[in-house]
């Protein structure tokens, strides 16, 4: 996840500083198999598996649309700074997206081959 | 033999999930993907909204931010229910929600009437997404689990798809009230889900009554404790979907111990070719908080009830 996430940041700088129309098409593209889907590729099984089962809904949904909450800021920040074109604003937000999903995931605990049930279990 | 156990192929990834996780599966899959093309396709039908209502088309993306936002209040509310009720009421009623708002917000008199529905569609859309994940992931099979979880949240964009397709061939024809008048057709998954799909075994079912209980005693100090611990054990059912009551009647049959063959026995759980094995933590971690006894400030029932039930979380961190 980190990956992806990591190598979507230069592809945004690639796309839409350009004005050939071809590479922001191709950059696009691209962008979507990095930052926009595979970095979230996992999203479901990681958060799932980050909690235990008696809080795993409640708690997987709110830190995931948590995210909502700023996203659905972008539309209307990204239509305040017009002034700036709609590239400039978009990159910041790429930026500060993908700048804290890698340093979120980095600094959370790697979560492969667990085995998803209630963590208290009486011994 | 042995050897030969040992040298035998392993199933393929795709023959390992049983029938009833691949059901649980393709029904996260169908409310994710069908979520999409509600929520997408109002992204390419903004402008004639906008020119129909008269309104300027700034305004009409602030309903893609309100349903947005509503997502979390939406999500949340699906966990809860989900963590207490189990994974399929919550899925079923978020795709019959979402769907019927896209619905209703095809009818709109008034621009005001489109945003309040889009907006209660941004909290059923909201709500599929924990109900849909939990059904599908806690049950997957640990070696193909990421790759699904990929299939699964990438098939947003297979209802993007969906949706511009709708628009490109429906649109000229039925116009944007058409479009969100199609997007009840998802609510069809909700029989899917409710006839063929079951939950993660241990949810949303009814704990077991206290087994082997010894008949009320004539003492009434004996009958009062057994109704304070009824009461609690009620209580912990609503506090926190019955943790906290499984402890009191976990605490209780240590005082008064069931009779012998009457607890769970293997077996019990439905899904019995599953492997599961629990971290288990001491007793004495789950009845007192970090590991120490825990003593009733005042001395009553309440406090420890809470005591019981923060410890809990506390653990869950």
């Amino acid at each position: 996840m980190i990956i992806p996430g990591l190598l979507g940041i230069p592809v945004a700088f690639c796309y839409m500083l350009s004005s050939d129309y071809w590479v922001i098409v191709i950059g696009y593209v691209v962008q979507g198999a990095l930052l926009g889907g595979g970095a979230g590729a996992h999203v479901p099984s990681y958060m799932n598996e980050r909690f235990p089962t008696e809080v795993r809904a409640t708690a997987s949904a709110f830190c995931y649309h948590l995210g909502t909450i700023f996203g659905g800021l972008v539309p209307p920040v990204v239509a305040l700074y017009y002034n700036l074109g709609f590239s400039i604003p978009m990159l910041i937000g790429c930026l500060i997206g993908g700048g804290s999903w890698c340093l979120a995931l980095y600094l959370g605990p790697e979560t492969k081959g667990k085995e998803m049930v209630p963590d208290l279990v009486l011994a | 033999m042995a050897t030969a156990a040992a040298g035998a192929k392993p199933a393929a990834w795709w023959q390992e999930p049983s029938k009833d996780q691949w059901l649980a599966w393709v029904a996260a899959w169908l409310g994710w993907t069908l979520d999409a093309f509600d929520f997408t396709i109002f992204l390419l039908i903004m402008l004639p909204i906008s020119q129909e209502f008269g309104v300027p088309l700034t305004e009409v993306t602030a309903v893609f931010t309100i349903t947005l936002w509503m997502r979390l209040v939406g999500a949340v509310s699906s966990g809860w229910m989900g963590d207490r009720l189990g994974r399929r009421l919550p899925l079923m009623i978020s795709i019959l929600g979402y769907s019927l708002c896209n619905f209703i917000a095809g009818f709109s008199p008034t621009f005001w009437f489109l945003f309040l529905f889009r907006a209660l569609l941004g909290f059923f859309m909201g709500a599929e997404w924990p109900a849909g994940a939990a059904l599908a992931m806690e049950q997957w099979p640990i070696r193909s689990r990421g790759f699904m979880s990929g299939v699964l949240q990438g098939s947003w964009g297979i209802g993007f798809l969906l949706s511009s397709a709708a628009y490109g061939l429906l649109y000229t024809s039925i116009g944007w009230r058409g479009l969100l008048w199609i997007g009840i057709l998802p609510a069809l998954t909700v029989v899917y889900v409710r006839y063929f799909v079951k939950g993660p075994p241990g949810l949303g079912r009814k704990p077991p009554p206290p087994a082997g209980r010894k008949p009320r005693s004539a003492d009434p100090a004996a009958q009062h404790l057994q109704a304070r611990d009824d009461r609690q054990y009620r209580a912990g059912l609503l506090v926190d979907g019955g943790r906290s009551g499984d402890l009191l009647r976990d605490q209780r049959d240590v005082r008064d111990p069931p009779a012998k063959g009457s607890g769970p026995q293997p077996g019990d759980d439905r899904d019995a070719d599953r492997v599961r094995e629990p971290r288990r933590v001491p007793r004495k971690h789950v009845l007192g908080l970090g590991g120490r006894p825990y003593r009733p400030p005042l001395g009553n029932d309440h406090p420890r009830l809470v005591g019981y039930t923060g410890g809990l979380l506390l653990h869950a961190q």
